[in-house]
């Protein structure tokens, strides 16, 4: 599936960067909902935001505790089955996503969990990405 | 391109809280995304997805 990056308006103007609607779902439950990502090449693991967690009726804490670096310094994030699936796309996985509190983001979409499971084509140039689910 | 930046700069208004988009439309939008996810359901509002705006400065995660 094609996707065209999105764009977005900083103190140094206009950014182009590449997101995607992507569904998760609660594996126990069945409770689903829609995330704008950001396809992060450089974020080692899937991170979603903590509201989303609780939106999808997980108990966060009860996850693993992994603790994960970034420029902003360590935070704790809390791994859990959960599935995904490209919003129009009936293809699904179930992958570990670590759900942390962090204030800028929703939903990273990095290499453990979506980049093992999906093909990333970035065009930028284009203003354009492709992914595509491994068969 | 232009509709892109006007979108951008929309967007720009919702920063630090969930928005619920329908393709480049904010439908809803509020401080949780449980509040956020209760009004498009009470407006019955179909096929969006939501976002957390973020700040308008670059991203370094």
């Amino acid at each position: 599936m094609k996707f065209q990056y999105d764009t977005r308006l900083t103190s140094l103007g206009f950014e182009q960067v590449p997101r995607v609607p992507v569904v998760f779902t609660n594996p126990k439950n069945g409770f689903a909902i829609p995330v704008f990502c950001l396809v992060d090449s450089g974020a080692s693991d899937t991170l979603l935001h903590w509201e989303i967690g609780k939106t999808l009726g997980i108990d966060i804490e009860k996850g693993k505790r992994h603790e994960y670096a970034g420029i902003g310094g360590v935070v704790a994030g809390y791994r859990h089955p959960i599935k995904i699936r490209l919003a129009n796309d009936t293809c699904e996985f179930t992958i570990e996503c670590a759900i942390m509190q962090f204030s800028s983001f929703d939903g990273l979409l990095g290499q453990r969990g979506f980049f093992d499971n999906y093909k990333v084509v970035f065009e930028k140039y284009k203003k354009i990405f492709e992914i595509t689910a491994k068969k | 391109m232009e509709q892109d930046k006007a979108y951008a700069k929309k967007l720009r208004k919702y920063a630090n809280q969930w928005v619920a988009l329908v393709g480049k439309s904010v439908v809803a939008a509020g401080d949780t995304l449980q509040k956020v996810q209760r009004d498009v359901e009470q407006k019955g509002i179909k096929d969006y997805v939501f976002h957390r705006v973020p700040p308008p400065i670059s991203l370094a995660p």
